[in-house]
């Protein structure tokens, strides 16, 4: 080990001479012009050899070049030779000479033109060429000259050593997997010096944030973070199941591509904003750096800012791989079968897209409406009669308050069968705010997920939509309860304000036809009010189920989107974890921090659940009911604190938008930078206040 | 450079200065710095000395504001001490050197230069220098974490002078050297004395802080117990010191016998020994000079040339000179006492010590009876057998 140890010393310090960088960027250039002017060279001897030959076979002279290649096999155009079998000539050119695919002949002459070594990909298109030429240049040269050659040599290496062993191995599903290792954490170390570059203005709080980047990249703990994600993120493929439609693949992927890259990131945004702090106090570093002219805000604005671009490198490196990768997998599936047709078209249209969703907007109860629906329950319920006449208890108040606007909200939520003749079986779903879609003639699709009856996923059953209140023009179409399904709309239906009505009509109780396509133009009322043969039954969705989506954007442009989102929440965590610094010793900065994150993440979890979590009046009597009474109220006040203070945290989740094809709308954005202003901005603030105050000198005691 | 201050001028001034240290109880748990009045003057070097718990490091921390005090008035450079523009002109080396062991000590002083607001070409100028004039130009690409002590403490001393401070504040500057650094570290402090630069001390090693300092305080219990040059504190008005070139035993015994006549008489004759930092320095440079290698630190270069560009004109060293009582001469002289005690004759002497050889000298000291008289003329007369003078002549 201490050899290997000195072998690196020898190898970096000889990476630091002159000659030796002059050597390096000589043997790059050269390589880089050698490879790619070749294949440059080639795509032009190519062309033009390809255009004389396609003249010839064109032109008058044709039938004679055509008898020449039939019998012989070879011809001369322009002083040079071209050949190639016979039998395959003799199948594209006439007994009269006359050719008949040009284009299969030119192959077929040239084919010994392209070497082996010639990536087709590249020959398509110059420009390529001259683009990756010019890339590996300059990063050749960023490599070579900020000192990084010999590091990224032995990682290249490595993988490339790796790559060969699973080759000859004939795993072919790891073939990859060793290089793609090596290339990302190349990547980290170039990405950690250009942001060392880029941080070497003489500003105080460039410098700290300089010394950051170098801190991480030299200390164990921090580099372990790095490199176990790097190491795993290509593994991760072999993880999926290459048996489940391409659209469910992407979104696995996706999601635990980008879940994991985020974790890592925040987990180590944490971990290096408590440590950089907390060991400049503990280890007097900070002594050095407080008697220097360093104002204690430009001290922890430079510690966030390293901590923060370290993260954003992650994060961003990890992203641009999964991107790549999807991409990839996007672009590698080949449909063969109607169903393979079905499952990328699927993944074209519902996750490797950017849409927004507009959700109905419902008739709303004002408070005397509640407040008459609670009388009534007070008189009719023989558990409340009590109460009917004199005051209500607030609790009691509260609790019936819930439950009238639950029914409500459940009411506005169902299409009633045929069976009752007072009530009509459909219901009229209101939208607004489309004014965009029917601008822009954008592609409406109406998603929902409808539940009735057993809610049996083995049951198919027959449901009427309807533009507007007119059901004289409906479609109908079968349906499976608790099974998503859409149906496309036209945008010529929203009206000038943006509006759009659907009306949807209970059909339960008519068996539907064969197959799954919507048959239409029909009046449904008719068919709506008909004696059916199958029992029906009310059909009803979730909040947030039924829905109006439409593309807002493209899946790459989201996706950077998604990316930024995730970095405004790093930018969050990093603020706190150095506030925390200032003043706590690292495990208890470690312990808060991380507490903070997970008790932030779980918080909308948290407020769904609080909302069924005690309240009410005092269930039993005695003193133990009185004691869980108020044990039940602690906990409802301390996590309704927690959740009210930190749900807009957890609140964002750009993964889960991403996964399902869902826009990240602007606004989110606009909101997760004032979130950054304000739980950030005012998380840096307290720590260079506490800063400020605190003495950084420790009383020895013997001194 | 514009420098903060005219000579004379405080650099430090603190009245009333007070430190104490409380429990969560606001008890007082330690008096560490206790009403003290001090005064440190632009371009003297000042020595803070004391036992341990004394208070030095506490004032020093408070100088450098990274104490409170809690009570009384402290300035640097007229500002109080927590303003960061007053840092701008502040070196400080700390009693261990606090730096980052990840970073190598070039990129140490390119971080800590770039905190000062230099430019790039400047601080790597400067770097070298240092790392020259402190011996590390061999190891500057290994990793502060690698280093010994001493390498650390010299690289401590180069990160405090990366700014060309005006005011140096050393503590225990010499702790970890050998001798080889410590001679460095003193030559160096003199040297940047001379630049006018202000420099404040804190050393154990009384010998070091003896050597270097124009004044200082002796702290005990958080309070100034001395203060003063370090002539005024350390001279022993009680004795008289007598170098002469060797004597034989006879020439001795008619001194005692003279002296006894005067009611004093010889306590101790001694041949002056080499002290043992020269015997060290003279094997480390003929081992220097033979090339054998070493691992480690090397012996340092000249003081870097951006430090000495603010040497003081002949003028200013005049002006500064006559407005300072306490001003030293460039060369800090030993001289005995008795030749600085009124009507001491340098004829007398002279024909004391008339043809000696050049060996090594005798140190003749009076021993302490009654009060001090001056030796007068009749009795080196009668040393001398006459008392025949040839006139004036230079003592050495």
């Amino acid at each position: 080990m201490t050899g290997l140890v000195s072998l690196w010393q020898v190898f970096d310090r000889l990476q630091r001479l002159m000659w030796v960088r002059i050597l390096a960027t000589i043997l790059v250039v050269g390589a880089a012009v050698g490879f790619f002017g070749s294949v440059v060279s080639i795509r032009n001897s190519w062309e033009l050899a390809s255009g004389d030959i396609s003249q010839s076979l064109l032109g008058d002279e044709a039938a004679v070049y055509g008898n020449l290649l039939r019998d012989n096999g070879k011809v001369v155009i322009n002083g040079m030779e071209y050949g190639g079998p016979i039998e395959v000539l003799q199948q594209v050119i006439d007994e009269d000479g006359t050719p008949t695919d040009v284009q299969r002949i030119v192959f077929v002459l040239l084919r010994d033109w392209i070497p082996q070594w010639t990536p087709r990909w590249l020959l398509l298109e110059t420009s390529m060429s001259w683009l990756l030429m010019g890339a590996m240049i300059i990063i050749g040269l960023g490599v070579i000259w900020s000192g990084l050659l010999v590091p990224v040599v032995t990682l290249l290496a490595v993988g490339a050593a790796g790559t060969a062993l699973f080759w000859s191995l004939a795993w072919d599903n790891w073939v990859g997997v060793p290089i793609a290792m090596t290339v990302l954490l190349s990547t980290f170390l170039m990405a950690i010096r250009v942001l060392q570059l880029a941080l070497s203005g003489r500003q105080g709080w460039m410098a700290v944030a300089h010394t950051v980047l170098q801190e991480v990249s030299r200390t164990r703990l921090a580099m372990g973070f790095v490199v176990s994600l790097l190491v795993v993120l290509p593994l991760l493929p072999l993880t999926l199941d290459a048996a489940a439609p391409i659209a469910q693949v992407v979104q696995a992927y996706l999601a635990r591509s980008l879940g994991l890259a985020f974790m890592v990131a925040a987990l180590l945004v944490l971990l290096v904003g408590c440590s950089s702090i907390c060991f400049d106090i503990r280890d007097r570093h900070i002594w050095h750096l407080v008697t220097k002219p360093l104002g204690r805000a430009n001290y922890l604005f430079g510690k966030w800012v390293g901590v923060v671009l370290l993260g954003g490198v992650v994060l961003g490196i990890a992203g641009s791989w999964s991107f790549a990768w999807v991409q990839y997998m996007q672009s590698s599936y080949v449909p063969r079968t109607r169903v393979e047709f079905a499952n990328q078209a699927e993944l074209m249209e519902e996750v490797l897209v950017a849409r927004e969703s507009m959700f109905p907007v419902y008739e709303e109860l004002d408070e005397v409406d509640v407040r008459g629906r609670i009388d009534q329950i007070l008189l009719e319920d023989p558990e409340y009669i009590e109460f009917a006449e004199g005051d209500v208890p607030l609790g009691l108040f509260r609790l019936l308050r819930k439950r009238v606007l639950e029914e409500f909200d459940q009411q506005r939520r169902v299409v009633e069968t045929n069976r009752d003749r007072a009530s009509r079986p459909w219901s009229v779903i209101h939208f607004e705010g489309l004014q965009e879609a029917k601008q822009l003639n954008l592609p409406l699709r109406l998603k929902f997920r409808l539940l009735g009856g057993y809610s049996d996923e083995h049951d198919r059953r027959l449901v009427g939509i309807a533009v507007g209140e007119d059901r004289s023009t409906g479609v109908m179409g079968a349906f499976i309860p608790t099974v998503p399904q859409h149906i496309d709309l036209p945008s010529n239906a929203i009206t000038d304000e943006g509006t759009l009505d659907i009306s949807i009509v209970n059909l339960t109780h008519i068996p539907p036809p064969e197959g799954n396509e919507w048959r239409g133009p029909a009046a449904l009322e008719p068919y709506a009010l008909a004696q059916g043969s199958q029992d029906p039954f009310a059909l009803f969705w979730e909040a947030e189920e039924l829905e109006i989506v439409f593309p807002d954007a493209s899946f790459g442009s989201n996706f950077v989107r998604g990316l930024f989102m995730l970095f405004l929440k790093l930018m969050i965590l990093a603020a706190i974890a150095c506030a925390l610094a200032t003043f706590l010793s690292f495990p208890v900065a470690c312990l808060a921090v991380f507490s903070l994150y997970a008790a932030a993440s779980i918080a909308p979890w948290l407020a769904t659940t609080l909302s069924s979590y005690g309240g009410g009046p005092m269930r039993g009597q005695g003193v133990g009911a009185v004691i869980q009474s108020y044990i039940e109220g602690m906990v409802r006040t301390v996590a309704a604190g927690m959740v009210y203070s930190l749900r807009a945290f957890g609140e964002v989740q750009p993964v889960d938008r991403l996964v399902q094809g869902r826009v990240i709308a602007w606004d989110r954005i606009g909101s997760g930078l004032l979130l950054v202003l304000s739980w950030g901005g005012g998380a840096l603030l307290a720590g260079w206040f506490i800063l400020t105050k605190r003495q950084l000198a420790l009383y020895s005691g013997d001194q | 450079m514009v420098t903060m201050m005219q000579r004379s001028e405080a650099v430090v001034e603190a009245r009333g200065l007070t430190r104490a240290f409380r429990d969560f109880w606001m008890r007082t748990r330690a008096m560490a710095v206790d009403h003290i009045d001090l005064e440190i003057r632009s371009g003297e070097i000042f020595g803070l000395l004391g036992p341990n718990g004394s208070g030095k490091s506490t004032t020093i921390k408070m100088i450098l504001g990274l104490l409170r005090p809690t009570a009384g008035r402290l300035a640097v450079f007229g500002r109080p001490a927590t303003d960061v523009a007053v840092k701008r002109h502040i070196g400080f080396l700390p009693e261990e050197s606090y730096l980052y062991r990840y970073l190598t000590p070039l990129e140490t002083l390119d971080y800590y230069g770039r905190l000062f607001g230099l430019r790039r070409v400047e601080r790597r100028r400067r770097s070298e220098q240092l790392l020259d004039m402190v011996g590390l130009s061999g190891v500057a690409h290994r990793h502060v974490g690698e280093f010994s002590k001493g390498m650390m403490r010299r690289i401590g001393l180069a990160q405090a002078l990366v700014n060309d401070p005006e005011f140096l504040i050393l503590d225990e500057p010499t702790s970890g050297l050998d001798p080889i650094g410590t001679k460095l570290v003193k030559e160096l402090i003199l040297d940047l004395r001379e630049r006018g630069k202000t420099i404040l001390l804190s050393s154990h090693l009384l010998g070091d802080v003896q050597d270097v300092c124009d004044r200082m305080v002796m702290l005990y219990g958080g309070k100034i117990r001395a203060e003063g040059t370090v002539d005024e504190l350390l001279q022993d008005t009680q004795r008289t010191v007598i170098r002469t070139g060797r004597l034989d035993q006879e020439t001795i015994a008619q001194i005692d016998a003279i002296l006894r006549q005067h009611g004093t008489a010889i306590e101790q004759v001694e041949s002056p020994k080499q002290r043992l930092e020269d015997l060290f320095l003279d094997i480390v440079e003929k081992a220097r000079k033979e090339r054998i290698a070493t691992s480690g630190a090397t012996e340092g270069g000249v003081t870097a040339e951006f430090l000495r560009s603010e040497e003081q004109s002949g003028e200013d060293l005049v002006d500064h000179l006559q407005q300072t009582k306490d001003a030293k001469p460039v060369a800090h002289i030993m001289t005995p006492a008795a030749l600085e005690q009124p009507g001491a004759s340098l004829e007398v002497l002279d024909e004391l010590i008339k043809g000696t050889s050049a060996a090594p000298k005798v140190a003749v000291e009076k021993p302490q009876a009654a009060p001090q008289e001056d030796v007068d003329q009749s009795m080196i007369d009668r040393l001398t057998g006459g008392g025949d003078a040839d006139g004036p002549g230079d003592r050495t």
